[in-house]
C-alpha cells in the first residue's frame, strides 16, 4: 500500500452516516468506521473496503443511533444530577434574596387566589339550572320582550302538538303567602303549578310521589328544609296546614333545593287552585309557560310552526305582522344569554357579569405574570456570571433554558399550593362578599384541580419563557471579564410591561369608582315616593274586614301617620294588563298595575298632578261583573305618554283596559315601581276594596320601636292568625340592588388586590434598580449630588411610566364604562371627579412605593457603595 | 436461584471481552476478537448496540479516549466493566457451572467417536 495518498472511504457514504446519526455517537462511530476501513483496505484492497464501508453505513442505521428528540442514555444520566443541582440552586437564589422571593411568591400567590376565587363563582354561575335532568328539552314561550305568556298558550300547545310536546306547564310565582299550621302563623314562598312540574324539573322528593302529588285539589308539596323548620321533622306526608285560608293536605317532601336553582320556593300548589287562573284567556297574563319537546324534535322548526299555529289561533290576519313567539332555552335563563325579558323572575344572573368576572381574574393573573416576569430579568445580572460559568463548564443554551423554566415552574407550583390553601381558607369570607354560598366541593373537585394545573403549566411557560431565553443568550467572555452591565432589550421590555400592569390596575379602579358612584345614585335617586319609615306586612281577610277599626286605633297613636292597603308593594310590581292603544284586538301593550285604596297615594308621598285622588271618588273593578260601570282608574305620566296626553289633558279621556271602557280620573307622577335599571313603563292604580294582600304604614321618624309595639299589640288583637312579619320598605329596596352592591364589593376587592400586586411588582423592580446604581449613585454624591436629585432621579423614571399608563388606560376605562352605564336608564356620566380621584390615587400609590427604596437609596453613604471595587 | 442479573447470549460475549480488554475496549476493537479470535461472524453495528444496553443496564460505562490519525482523527468510545457488570458475569458463570454439574457424567465421556 502506498503510504503517500491514503485510500477515503467514500464521501456520499459517510454523508449518509452523518444525516442520519445522531450528533452524540457521531464521532465514536465514525471512528470506528474509518479504522476498520483502514483494516479493510490492507485486508482486502480499497475496492471492497470502499463497498464494506458502505455496508457498515446501512448497518448502523438502527434506532438507537438515530437522530431523535431525546438523547441517548448517557445524557440522561447526566442531566439527573443536573436537575438536583437545578434545584439546589433555585433554593439557594431564592434564600438568597429573601424579599424577591417573598414579592415573586406572594404576588404569583395572591393573583392565582384570585384568580380561583373568581373561577369557582364563575363556575357557579354557570352551572344554574344544569342540574335538570331534560334541561336540553325544556323551553320557556316568550314574545321575546316578557317572559309571561296568557294562560291559555301552555294548555293550546299541548291539546295540539301532542307528538311534538311531552310536557307543558305554567308557574305562576306567587311571593310569600299567608301560612297557618293550627295557631301558628307564617309567610312562606309559593309557587302555583301545572300537574306536570315534578315530571319536567328534576326536584327529587324525599318523601311521596313525584308524578301524582299535585294531582289532587288542595294538595300541597313542601321543601325540606321548609317542614324542619315549621314541624321540626320531615316526616310531615297528610299534614294539613292552611295556604290563604284554604285547607291543604301536604302530599310530597322535596329534597333540598339546590343552590344553582332558579326556581326558589318552599310550596308548591297546584295552578288550578286559584279560581282566577281558570278562564284560559289571551288577556291573562301572569303566567312563566315552559314546555318540554318530545325526544327528536328541533327546536327551530318547532318554534316557526308554533308561532304559526298561535297566530291562527289569535286570528291575526296572515298578511298582517304577526304576533311573534319564540322559544328560550330553561337552561339559559338565569344568565339571560338568549334574551333579557321583562317580568323576569326575581332572582336573575348576568352572562356579562360572568364575563366580567372573568376577564378580572385574567387580568389580575396577568399583572401577577408580569411580575414575574420583570423581577426575573431584573435580576439578570446577579445570575449572568452563573450562566456564564455553567456555559464554560460546558452547558447548552437548551439546558439553560430547561433550567430557568423549571425554576418558574418551582415558583409558580409553589404559589400555586399556597393559593388553593388560600382559597378554601378564604372561601368563606368570599361567600359574604359576593352573596353567593360556594362550597369547597366547587373547588376541590377533579377537573378543577386538573384546570388548575393546567393553568400553572400554562403560567410557568408564559412567565418563565422570556426570562429563560434572555438570561441562556449571555455570552460568557462579556459576563466574565466583567463589563457585563445587563441587557438593553430587557429594559424596554420591563418598561413596557410595567405600563401594561399600570394600565390594567388603572383601569379596574376607575371602572370601580364608577360602579360605586352609580350605585349610590340609585340609592339615593328620589324614587317618586317615600320609601323611609313606610312598612308593610301581608294582610288577611280578618284585616280586610275590620281594616277601619284598625285604622283608626292605629292612627289614634301620633306617630302613626297614615296606613293604607294594596295589591302589591310598589317596588316590585309583577302584575300586567292589556291596554288598548286602537281599534283592534291586536292594539294593545302591557300596562302594570297594582291594586290601591283611598290613602295609598298619600303614604306612599306620591304627588297627583291631575285630576282627583280615590278619597273625593272611588268606584271600585269588580272583575266578573260585565255591567257597563266606569271604575276609577289612575294612570302615571309613562301611561300618558303612550297616549300622548298632557297629564291635564289625560282626565277624562276614555282608556280600555280590564274589559273596561273607562275615564282617567287622575294622572300621578312617575315612580319607579321596579328595578332602577329599567325605564319607567305605563302603570296603573285600580280601586278593589277585597283585592288586597299589603298593608302599608306610614310611622314617624321617633319612638320607632314603642310605635311598632304598638302596631303590632293592635294587629294582634284584630288579627290573631296574621303572622307577625313586616318589614321596612327601604330595606326591600337595598335587597333589591343587593346584587349590584356586593357586585361592586368584590370589584372593589379585586381592583384592590390588582393595584397590590402591581405596587409589589414595582417594589421589588425599584429595590433592584437602586441596587444596581448604587455605585453611580455613590460617585454623584460624592461629586456633590443631593439627596433629593437623587431621589428625582431614582422616580422619574417610574413616574414617567405611570402617567403613561393613566393616558392609556383612561380614555379605555371611559369609553368602556360609558359603555356598562348606558344599560341603566337612570345612570349617571362617568364624570371628571373619577378620573381625578382615579389620577391622584395612581400617582400617590406609586410615590408611596417607590418613596421608600428611593429615599433609602439616597440616604446612603456612598463609601458603602465604593469601598470595593 | 433468583436471577438479579439479565445477560442476553451475545451481551454476555460482548461483556467478557470488554472485561479482557481491560481499560482498552471500543466498539472495533471488540468486533474485531470476536471475528477473529471466535470466528464468529458479527456485525459491527450489532457490537454497538449491544454495549449501549449494556451501559444503560449499568455493565459497562464508557468515557471518550484518545484520537488517533488511523481512525480519521476521530476518539473513540473506551468501554470499562463496572461492578455490576462483573457481578452480572461471574452470576452467569455460576449458574453455566451448576448446570454443567448437573449434567451426567457418561453423557460426555465417550469422547467423540
Amino acid at each position: 500500500m502506498s503510504n503517500s495518498i491514503k485510500p477515503r472511504p467514500p464521501r456520499l457514504a459517510t454523508k449518509l452516516f452523518f444525516t442520519y446519526c445522531s450528533s452524540d455517537l457521531q464521532e465514536e462511530i465514525h471512528g470506528d468506521l474509518v479504522e476498520r476501513f483502514r483494516d479493510h483496505v490492507e485486508k482486502f484492497g480499497v475496492r471492497k473496503a470502499r463497498k464494506k464501508y458502505w455496508l457498515n453505513v446501512f448497518k448502523f442505521f438502527r434506532w438507537h443511533t438515530l437522530k431523535r428528540r431525546n438523547t441517548s442514555a448517557r445524557f440522561k444520566t447526566q442531566n439527573a444530577a443536573m436537575v438536583k443541582n437545578y434545584f439546589k440552586i433555585a433554593f439557594r437564589n431564592a434564600l438568597k434574596h429573601k424579599v424577591y422571593s417573598a414579592i415573586n411568591l406572594s404576588g404569583l400567590a395572591v393573583g392565582l387566589t384570585s384568580f380561583i376565587l373568581i373561577m369557582i363563582y364563575v363556575q357557579q354561575q354557570l352551572s344554574y339550572d344544569q342540574f335538570h335532568e331534560n334541561k336540553d328539552k325544556i323551553f320557556r314561550i316568550t314574545d321575546g320582550e316578557d317572559a309571561i305568556t296568557a294562560n291559555i298558550v301552555g294548555p293550546l300547545l299541548q291539546r295540539n302538538f301532542d307528538d311534538e310536546i311531552d310536557e307543558s306547564v305554567r308557574v305562576i310565582i306567587m311571593g310569600r303567602q299567608i301560612f297557618n299550621i293550627e295557631e301558628n302563623a307564617f309567610t312562606s314562598n309559593v309557587h302555583h303549578v301545572d300537574v306536570g312540574f315534578f315530571d319536567m324539573f328534576t326536584f327529587p322528593f324525599l318523601r311521596g310521589l313525584e308524578k301524582s302529588a299535585l294531582s289532587q285539589p288542595n294538595s300541597l308539596v313542601i321543601s325540606r328544609k321548609e317542614a324542619l323548620n315549621r314541624f321540626g321533622t320531615d316526616d310531615v306526608l297528610n299534614r294539613p296546614l292552611k295556604l290563604s285560608g284554604r285547607n291543604y293536605t301536604i302530599t310530597g317532601v322535596m329534597q333540598d333545593l339546590p343552590e344553582n336553582s332558579m326556581l326558589q320556593f318552599d310550596y308548591v300548589a297546584p295552578l288550578h287552585d286559584l279560581s282566577w287562573t281558570r278562564r284560559e284567556h289571551w288577556s291573562n297574563r301572569s303566567y312563566h309557560t315552559f314546555i318540554q319537546l318530545a325526544n327528536g324534535i328541533d327546536r327551530n322548526s318547532f318554534e316557526t310552526k308554533m308561532a304559526q299555529f298561535l297566530n291562527v289561533q289569535l286570528e291575526v290576519p296572515a298578511e298582517d305582522e304577526q304576533e311573534p313567539f319564540l322559544l328560550q332555552s330553561f337552561s339559559k335563563i338565569y344568565l339571560q344569554s338568549e334574551m333579557q325579558l321583562s317580568y323576569e323572575f326575581s332572582r336573575i344572573g348576568d352572562i356579562k357579569y360572568v364575563y366580567i368576572f372573568m376577564a378580572v381574574a385574567l387580568l389580575i393573573l396577568l399583572i401577577a405574570c408580569i411580575n414575574y416576569v420583570n423581577l426575573s430579568t431584573s435580576r439578570s445580572l446577579e445570575r449572568a456570571k452563573e450562566v456564564g460559568i455553567r456555559k464554560v463548564v460546558g452547558a447548552h443554551r437548551k439546558q439553560l433554558i430547561y433550567q430557568f423554566l423549571g425554576e418558574s415552574f418551582l415558583f409558580v407550583f409553589g404559589s400555586l399550593m399556597v393559593s388553593i390553601w388560600l382559597s378554601v381558607l378564604l372561601l368563606p369570607y368570599f361567600n359574604e362578599l359576593s352573596g353567593v354560598n360556594l362550597g369547597a366541593d366547587y373547588l376541590l373537585n377533579k377537573e378543577f384541580i386538573l384546570i388548575l394545573l393546567g393553568l400553572g403549566i400554562a403560567i410557568s411557560l408564559l412567565a418563565g419563557f422570556y426570562p429563560a431565553l434572555m438570561l441562556s443568550t449571555f455570552r460568557p467572555v462579556s459576563v466574565l471579564k466583567g463589563n457585563f452591565k445587563g441587557s438593553r432589550a430587557g429594559n424596554g421590555l420591563r418598561r413596557v410591561l410595567v405600563v401594561v400592569q399600570f394600565s390594567i390596575s388603572a383601569f379596574l379602579l376607575v371602572s370601580t369608582l364608577v360602579v360605586n358612584k352609580q350605585l349610590n345614585f340609585i340609592q339615593n335617586k328620589n324614587l317618586g315616593y317615600e320609601r323611609d319609615q313606610v312598612l308593610y306586612f301581608r294582610v288577611n281577610d280578618e284585616v280586610r274586614e275590620n281594616f277601619q277599626t284598625l285604622k283608626s286605633e292605629l292612627l289614634s297613636n301620633p306617630n302613626i301617620e297614615g296606613i293604607a292597603m294594596s295589591s302589591n308593594i310598589p317596588l316590585n310590581v309583577g302584575s300586567a294588563r292589556g291596554i288598548k292603544t286602537g281599534p283592534t284586538d291586536e292594539d294593545y301593550e302591557l300596562v302594570y298595575y297594582i291594586k290601591v285604596d283611598e290613602d295609598f297615594v298619600d303614604v306612599m308621598g306620591m304627588n297627583l298632578l291631575a285630576g282627583v285622588g280615590l278619597k273625593e271618588k272611588a268606584v271600585a273593578l269588580i272583575e266578573s261583573d260585565s255591567i257597563q260601570r266606569m271604575p276609577s282608574i289612575i294612570i302615571n305620566e309613562a301611561t300618558a305618554q303612550l297616549f300622548n296626553w298632557s297629564p291635564q289633558e289625560a282626565i277624562g279621556q276614555m282608556v280600555g283596559v280590564a274589559g273596561y271602557e273607562t275615564p282617567v280620573q287622575a294622572v300621578v307622577e312617575d315612580f319607579h315601581f321596579m328595578s332602577m335599571q329599567r325605564k319607567i313603563e305605563p302603570f296603573i292604580m285600580f280601586y278593589e276594596p277585597d283585592d288586597y294582600y299589603y298593608g302599608l304604614v306610614k310611622i314617624g321618624a321617633v319612638n320607632v320601636k314603642e310605635t311598632i309595639d304598638f302596631m303590632e299589640d293592635k294587629l294582634a288583637s284584630i288579627a290573631p292568625s296574621l303572622p307577625l312579619e313586616y318589614q321596612f320598605l327601604d330595606d326591600r329596596f337595598e335587597n333589591m340592588y343587593r346584587f349590584e352592591s356586593r357586585l361592586s364589593n368584590v370589584f372593589l376587592t379585586f381592583a384592590t388586590i390588582a393595584i397590590i400586586i402591581a405596587c409589589l411588582g414595582m417594589f421589588g423592580l425599584i429595590s433592584f434598580m437602586a441596587l444596581n446604581r448604587a455605585k453611580e449613585i455613590g460617585i454623584r454624591k460624592v461629586l456633590g449630588a443631593s439627596i433629593s436629585n437623587v431621589i428625582v432621579l431614582l422616580s422619574t423614571d417610574f413616574l414617567k411610566l405611570v402617567v403613561l399608563s393613566l393616558l392609556l388606560a383612561l380614555p379605555i376605562a371611559y369609553y368602556v364604562m360609558s359603555d356598562w352605564l348606558s344599560d341603566y336608564m337612570y345612570r349617571i356620566s362617568v364624570g371628571f371627579d373619577v378620573m381625578i380621584i382615579s389620577i391622584v390615587t395612581a400617582l400617590l400609590i406609586t410615590c408611596l412605593t417607590i418613596g421608600y427604596q428611593s429615599i433609602k437609596t439616597a440616604m446612603m453613604n456612598p463609601t458603602k457603595a465604593l469601598r470595593n471595587e | 436461584m433468583e436471577r438479579r442479573y439479565y445477560l442476553g447470549e451475545f451481551e454476555e460475549t460482548v461483556l467478557l471481552v470488554v472485561a479482557i480488554q481491560h481499560d482498552a475496549a471500543y466498539g472495533l476493537s471488540i468486533t474485531n476478537v470476536i471475528e477473529e479470535e471466535l470466528g464468529r461472524s458479527v456485525n459491527m453495528s450489532s457490537v454497538h448496540t449491544a454495549l449501549y444496553r449494556l451501559e444503560e443496564k449499568g455493565y459497562v460505562r464508557s468515557d471518550l479516549g484518545g484520537a488517533s490519525e488511523k481512525r480519521g482523527g476521530r476518539r473513540k468510545r473506551i468501554f470499562v466493566i463496572t461492578s455490576a457488570g462483573k457481578a452480572a458475569l461471574l452470576e452467569a458463570k455460576t449458574s453455566r457451572q451448576y448446570l454443567w454439574s448437573r449434567v451426567p457424567g457418561f453423557l460426555f465421556e465417550g469422547g467423540s467417536s
